[in-house]
Formats: structure tokens, C-alpha cells, sequence
């Protein structure tokens, strides 16, 4: 209790001296910031409309007996062996099917999956954690935009941006191996070998660690400030 | 904590008023608030020179040794 009354009085007594100081007015101008919140802000709300629009289209889909899902990409790799002998190069890719040799996207079409709507939640799902990281991070930006940026609930914020980011990489690949083992009888291509392999985007548990790291930093610089704030 | 500030009790007195001693020690309100309530973590010698030169007092009057 006595730490929150000091937290709060910190936060009083710092305004005032953070808007005299030079280098975080500077900060507060930055360019760099301003694009950045900018771009977070957009990003927030193009997030939340596709949120929206992928609940419409699961309703529509579910309850309204229309058909809005078509197709789905799927991260496999398909390799031929003997298909361009039989096949003329330009009948290798139609407008259904686009196979390609290496780890790319199949275009499939599965309007012909009955229980493609309820397919659809997990991703839903995900879309909802992306939301949520983008959101921590608007929030992160704001009060740095406030020139407030060692802010008592920053290191939260940002330790749970971090977290998900970690988890996020492993969740993505294991569920596009998941549906990819679930459509793969949909693919009928002769003469092709199919496989589904498992990417844990090991890029983003890197990031992850990464921000959890300066989330820590930021806990250590939250309690420095507070004991340079509460020092008269 | 243990050590006290008795700040209030010096400015009493002295019949000083905190904001009086805020515009003569140059310090601002807010953080001569938080040292009389207690509530700081630490004082600057220059701060504690400051006061006592105003209050016409010694640092041990300002500030106590409590053990509980």
C-alpha cells in the first residue's frame, strides 16, 4: 500500500521535472516516435477489423448457409519428379491449385470442407493475441509519448508483449502443421511428393526473449527512478 | 523506516510556513511535501545544508533515529 502511495507520488512529482529535462522533451518530438504510434495506431485498428470481418464471415458462414470461404493456404512443400516431362509448363499452374517446388503457400480450394467454419477459430483465436500485443504496445507508446516512459506498469507490459511474441512463433507453426495435416487429403497432384514441415519461427522466440530482457531492464530503471524521484 | 523527519515540528517553531521555506531553500512544493511526509528515500547534503541555513537549526533537529 505504502509503495503504490509512493509510485503515485512519483509520478506527481516527476512531471514536472521530466518536462524540463532537454533530452526526453526531444523524445517526446521524435519523428521516429510519432511514426511508430502512428503506424501502432493504424495497425490496432486494421487488426480489430479483420477481427471483425473474420467473426462476420464465421457467422455468415456457420448460420446464414452461404459460402464465403473458398480457399486457405497452407504451408507444405511439394516437389515433382517427373511431372514436367508429362505436364506442358503452363498447365502446371492453374487458378485453383498453385503448386510450387520449395516451402511456399498451396492456394486450396476447400469450398468442398464441410466443417470449414469451425476451422476458422483458431486463427480467430490468434488474431485475438495479436490484437492484444499491438494494444500493450499502443499503450507502451503512449505513456513514452507522455514523457512518462518508466511508467510503474511498462515492465508488465512489456514482459507480456514479450511473452506472447515467444509464444507466438511456436503456436503459428504448430497450428499451420495442424491444418496442413488436416487439408492434405485434399491435394491431389500426381507425381508429387508432399510434405508438411514444422516451422517454429525461431526469429520471434528470439524477439520475444528479447523484449522480456528489456522489460527487465525497464523493471530496473522503474526502481532507480523511483529512488531518484523520492530523493528531495 | 526509522529515521524521522521532523520538518513539520522545525517549521512550527519557527512559525514558517512550507511553501515560505519552498521559495527560500528553492525546492519545490511537491518535494518538500514528500520529505515532510516521510515519505522520501534519501536527502542531498546541498538540501539538507539549505534547510538548516533557513531554520536556523541543526541536522539532528530535522532528523530523527527511531527504532520502531
Amino acid at each position: 500500500m505504502k509503495l503504490k502511495k509512493e509510485g503515485n507520488l512519483t509520478q506527481t512529482t516527476n512531471s514536472n521535472d521530466l518536462k524540463s529535462s532537454d533530452g526526453l522533451k526531444s523524445l517526446k518530438d521524435s519523428k521516429a516516435l510519432k511514426v511508430c504510434y502512428w503506424f501502432t495506431n493504424i495497425s490496432f485498428y486494421l487488426s480489430c477489423f479483420a477481427a471483425i470481418l473474420v467473426v462476420v464471415l464465421l457467422g455468415v458462414n456457420m448460420f446464414g448457409g452461404v459460402r464465403t470461404l473458398h480457399y486457405m493456404q497452407l504451408p507444405i512443400i511439394v516437389t515433382y519428379e517427373d511431372i514436367t516431362d508429362t505436364l506442358p509448363l503452363d498447365q502446371t499452374k492453374s487458378d485453383e491449385l498453385v503448386p510450387v517446388v520449395g516451402f511456399e503457400r498451396v492456394k486450396l480450394d476447400v469450398s468442398t470442407y464441410e466443417n470449414m467454419a469451425q476451422m476458422m477459430w483458431l486463427p480467430l483465436i490468434l488474431l485475438l493475441g495479436v490484437i492484444y500485443i499491438i494494444y500493450l504496445f499502443k499503450i507502451f507508446l503512449k505513456t513514452v509519448r507522455l514523457n512518462s516512459p518508466f511508467d510503474t506498469d511498462n515492465p508488465k507490459r512489456l514482459k507480456l508483449i514479450g511473452y506472447l511474441v515467444t509464444a507466438g512463433g511456436p503456436i503459428v507453426g504448430i497450428t499451420s502443421n495442424i491444418y496442413a495435416r488436416i487439408f492434405i487429403h485434399l491435394i491431389d497432384l500426381p507425381g508429387a511428393s508432399i510434405e508438411i514441415p514444422t516451422e517454429m519461427y525461431p526469429f520471434t522466440i528470439f524477439l520475444g526473449l528479447m523484449i522480456v530482457v528489456i522489460a527487465q531492464v525497464f523493471e530496473i530503471a522503474v526502481k532507480m527512478k523511483l529512488e531518484q524521484d523520492l530523493t528531495v | 523506516m526509522p529515521i524521522i523527519v521532523n520538518l513539520d515540528v522545525m517549521l512550527a517553531k519557527r512559525k514558517m510556513s512550507l511553501t515560505e521555506l519552498s521559495e527560500k531553500v528553492d525546492i519545490t512544493m511537491a518535494n518538500l511535501s514528500v520529505l515532510k511526509k516521510n515519505h522520501a528515500r534519501a536527502i542531498r547534503f546541498s538540501t539538507l545544508d539549505a534547510i538548516c541555513k533557513v531554520l536556523d537549526c541543526q541536522p539532528g533537529d530535522i532528523l530523527e533515529y527511531s527504532t520502531e
